[in-house]
């Protein structure tokens, strides 16, 4: 017999449980669309002509910047965006191109905080100048985090656990180890061989101390473990299950990182940049590792 | 195709909305004002000895209200008559940012008269 008590608690979980989802729901769409901007747009960060021009761009150009961004976000919200379904109306589109230009110029501008582009001596205006220019390509990025979060544009989460569990429950341990491995390294390096030979990365080393470095090694870390663990609906309740030798989310991320970091000093040899002593070299790898991570949590999830 | 809007989803909204709000405020009213030229005013900060050297260091701000671009940033010393003088160049100084620049004597700048200026710039 079921009490009129036990109705109502049974009901109260049953409402927590749903708003729970709902927030957990809200929560993975930001990450996705953080992801997504970081995957589009962390290539354009190192790029020292674009802080320039945001030390001069004026208020009326970085007004109509924003108002192109949120056209350009409409119409992408309504055809990709960064959800895990499609927006049909155009206010939903609406909304969540609020939301997209807001993500984008939060992390644009904590990216390039982070890189000590926009310091606490920067001006306030000359700094926006900066973000406002820098949130061009992670905007984008978020409107289509869903097709490179996916790969495919119409895949939601819910066709993809169905999918995933046929596609890789064959896959032996060693030989899914070694290819996440291999698109690891394949992604850092088509990312970061853009980077490497630019002065950008001596420029950026030149700013940042020890405990700096470890802020930028702690974000990549994270950042990787977003991309593929949180935000990539590409076979992700797969990813969580597999067995291999590092194929823990937490020990695959870690591993990862260190073949991007490795990517990156060979990158940085080949290029013949000045990295000697080894402190240098170390340093210049953490920096140009960052977007490698980035390049190589793209490549796992093309895979 | 969505459901409706969730509280979750109505909460981000409003947070987004207002960190667009706040951008739009510092772009229109913390902007400088772009009727008074470009200001790049240097300074002498500070004198290090560094070995046999002395490291003079030279902060360059722009006062100005436009942006400047080829800041040349000069410091002349002349000690007992004999004159010892360098240049540098800032690319881009924005209304109100500062570059910090060093300029490298072999004589102590206290001993004789040191001066830093601005010679020149671009109007990007």
């Amino acid at each position: 017999m079921v009490t009129e008590e036990g109705d109502s608690v049974g009901t109260v979980r049953a409402r927590d449980s749903a708003s729970r989802g709902q927030w957990e729901d809200e929560l993975v769409a930001v990450v996705r669309a953080v992801s997504g901007g970081l995957l589009f747009g962390v290539p354009l960060l190192y790029t020292m002509e674009l802080w320039w021009v945001g030390e001069h761009t004026d208020a009326p150009q970085m007004l109509l910047i924003l108002a192109l961004l949120a056209v350009v976000l409409i119409v992408l919200n309504l055809t990709a965006g960064f959800r895990s379904t499609q927006d049909v109306r155009l206010r939903d589109a609406a909304a969540d191109s609020v939301k997209a230009l807001a993500i984008g110029i939060v992390v644009s501008a904590t990216v390039l905080w982070m890189l000590r582009v926009v310091t606490v001596e920067t001006s306030a205006f000359s700094a926006m100048g900066k973000i406002v220019n820098e949130s061009v390509p992670f905007c984008l990025g978020i409107g289509v985090a869903r097709f490179l979060l996916s790969g495919r544009p119409g895949l939601s989460d819910e066709k993809d656990e169905g999918g995933a569990s046929a596609s890789g429950s064959g896959t032996r341990p060693l030989n899914a180890s070694v290819a996440e491995l291999g698109a690891t390294v394949l992604g850092a390096a088509f990312v970061g061989l853009s980077i490497a030979p630019t002065d950008e990365i001596p420029m950026l080393t030149s700013s940042m101390d020890p405990p700096w470095l470890v802020v930028v090694v702690v974000t990549s870390l994270v950042a990787s473990y977003a991309i593929v663990f949180v935000a990539g609906f590409a076979r992700q309740g797969d990813r969580h299950e597999q067995e291999g030798i590092f194929q823990t989310p937490g020990v695959e991320t870690i591993v990862t990182y260190l073949a991007s970091l490795v990517v990156a000093a060979f990158l940085l040899w080949l290029f013949q940049r000045d990295v000697w002593p080894a402190s240098n070299l170390l340093d210049q790898m953490i920096v140009l590792g960052f977007p490698a991570t980035i390049g190589g949590a793209a490549g796992r999830l093309a895979l | 195709m969505r459901s409706e809007g969730t509280l979750a989803e109505s909460v981000t909204l409003a947070l987004c909305a207002a960190v667009l709000a706040v951008v739009v405020g510092v772009i229109l009213f913390l902007g400088p004002d772009k009727d008074d030229p470009p200001a790049p005013v240097a300074s002498t900060e500070a004198v290090e000895q560094v070995g046999d050297e002395f490291h003079v260091t030279v902060v360059v701000r722009n006062t100005g209200g436009r942006t400047a671009a080829n800041v040349q940033v000069n410091a002349e010393l002349v000690v007992d008559g004999e004159t010892t003088a360098g240049d540098q160049t800032v690319d881009f100084l924005a209304p109100g940012n500062e570059a910090s620049l060093a300029f490298v004597f072999a004589d102590d700048p206290s001993s004789g008269d040191l001066t830093v200026g601005v010679s020149g710039f671009l109007n990007p």
